[in-house]
């Protein structure tokens, strides 16, 4: 048997295998196991709470044109307000991250979130502020869902795409002009469905003192699905990859998902089930915020 | 990156390590300023006529030809013998003889050999008025081992203040790879461009291409993408693990 002389601890071989005493006892390794993925356990807490809190308000609130004035709350411009935060600016923020990883990696899946979050951000911003202007509520209201319609479109697109594996990437060179005609695109439709709404040209979705017509119910009733869709698809990458990323983002489309269906279930703009919703999306805006500000840190050094 | 090129009677200095370029640089500077109608001068004290002729012939500029047309000529000195100040000098024959309107004198850094230190920036001031009082636009190529750090002198005898104009070539890495950056680090009369930029030496001649917009820290020598390049990379790994698990 080789016995290796020399002080302790003994040289380690090139593989960084501590090497046996003399006595052939082997130290313990030096270095670190993995550590355990751990998401944020309260994150996920909110998302069956809107849940209930939606199935509650449903059953206790009465019919739409039962529904007394204290029951609704909607200051002028406080929902235009909360929406800009919450939902715009951090989809705006989903769309920037994901044009330039698209640039970088010429995935269409980044392209399809990019689009999703610039139609969500563009059609909240608009419809949530036009909605205050007299007379124009329906108009508002039509952009904001159909917003969220193309939305959950894209998000289901490109959650379909990651998880079959399919991989569709875009060459360098078409890379640019590409994320240009998306992105136009989207912008463009966002402001030709604004004006065809304005004019009347689209098909009523909300009727002041009657409530949400059969069109906008199957609108956000489809949104609704297409989030959860989108949510469990990323949901299931995310348990798989164990990225925070990808955690708090299926959380944000889940959180999206709960609140447009609120929409579907709400009495009337300002109830107590429109603000559950509301809360819903705006807590999903905040969490997609974190899903970008986990892509921001950088890697610990090794 | 110029905003219209060098001014006409400015004296440029191109600083390099070596391989970076600078000889295709100053003879690219040359063959341009030969096809817009002004004739050229290369002052070269390294190499011989017919290295300077076969290696411009790679990147298809037939200095031979053009000397025979009297544009171009290929001077091989010492600096001592350019440095006369007699009014028979070489310089003054050649400048009298061609009437170039370019002239790029191949290194400067070889002046160290035959002028001491303290003499440098004089002799070197001396040689940059004799040609702009003769209109001559010059490019004084300058060899410096490393242009990085926070705060650098691209030569140590002052002479970036003699110059109208200084063009860095330096080697950069990046992901493992040797590439070619450019940065102008002064122009006197020009809001020139302030970005580094990448370039290549292809078959044509040297090529500027796109600046590094995604990674800073280049001048100091350790480069990384910029935090949201790497922010957008993280993402992109985000929603690409799942297609790394099926490959």
């Amino acid at each position: 048997m080789l016995l290796i002389a020399g002080p302790w601890p003994l040289r380690k071989t090139n593989r960084n295998i501590p090497e046996p005493d003399p006595t052939g006892h082997l130290p313990t390794a030096e270095g670190h196991l993995p550590s355990v993925w751990k998401p944020s356990r309260i994150g996920a807490v909110p998302l069956p709470v809107f849940v209930g809190l939606v199935a509650i308000f449903d059953i206790i609130l009465p019919p739409p044109a039962q529904l007394g004035s204290g029951l609704r709350f909607e200051p002028a411009y406080l929902n235009a307000i909360l929406y800009t935060l919450f939902v715009s600016l951090t989809s705006f923020l989903v769309a920037y991250i994901s044009l330039k990883s698209y640039l970088q990696t010429g995935s269409i899946v980044l392209l399809l979130l990019g689009s999703a979050s610039l139609a969500l951000g563009s059609t909240s911003i608009l419809g949530t502020w036009l909605a205050n202007l007299p007379g124009e509520l329906n108009a508002g209201i039509t952009i904001v869902n159909t917003g969220a319609l193309c939305a959950s479109i894209f998000h289901l697109a490109g959650g379909s795409l990651t998880t079959t594996g399919t991989s569709l990437e875009s060459g360098p060179r078409v890379r640019k002009p590409l994320s240009l005609v998306a992105y136009t695109g989207v912008l463009s439709f966002t402001t030709l469905f604004t004006i065809a709404s304005l004019e009347s040209l689209v098909p009523l979705f909300f009727v002041l003192g009657v409530g949400q017509t059969p069109l906008r119910m199957a609108v956000v009733g489809s949104s609704a699905a297409l989030f959860g869709v989108s949510s469990i698809l990323f949901a299931k990458l995310c348990f798989s990859s164990k990225s925070d990323t990808l955690y708090w983002y299926f959380l944000a489309l889940g959180m999206t998902a709960v609140g447009t269906l609120a929409i579907f279930f709400g009495r009337a703009p300002g109830d107590p089930i429109s603000w559950t919703g509301r809360a819903a999306q705006f807590l999903g805006g905040f969490y997609f915020l974190k899903a970008v500000l986990t892509a921001f840190r950088r890697p610990h050094p090794r | 990156m110029l905003r219209g090129g060098f001014m006409p009677g400015d004296a440029v200095m191109i600083a390099g390590s070596a391989g970076m370029g600078k000889t295709t640089l100053g003879l690219q500077y040359l063959v341009n300023g030969i096809r817009l109608g002004e004739p050229g001068v290369y002052v070269t004290f390294e190499e011989l006529p017919d290295q300077i002729y076969r290696d411009a012939r790679n990147f298809g500029w037939d200095l031979r030809k053009m000397e025979e047309e009297g544009k171009f000529r290929v001077v091989c000195t010492s600096p001592d013998l350019m440095l006369e100040s007699d009014k028979d000098s070489l310089l003054d024959d050649v400048l009298q003889d061609v009437q170039p309107r370019r002239i790029v004198i191949d290194s400067l850094s070889h002046l160290e050999m035959f002028v001491e230190k303290a003499a440098m920036r004089k002799e070197t001031y001396r040689l940059i008025m004799h040609l702009k009082t003769r209109g001559v636009s010059s490019l004084l190529l300058w060899e410096s081992p490393q242009i990085s750090g926070p705060s650098f002198a691209v030569t140590d005898a002052g002479l970036s203040f003699l110059v109208d104009c200084i063009v860095a070539l330096k080697p950069v890495e990046i992901e493992s790879s040797l590439r070619k950056a450019l940065v102008i680090l002064k122009m006197r009369g020009s809001d020139h461009d302030k970005r580094l930029r990448e370039y290549e030496i292809t078959p044509e001649g040297i090529k500027v291409s796109a600046p590094f917009t995604e990674y800073e820290g280049l001048m100091s020598g350790s480069p990384r993408r910029s935090i949201t390049e790497d922010a957008a990379n993280s993402w992109a790994l985000a929603f690409a693990k799942n297609k790394q698990k099926h490959s």
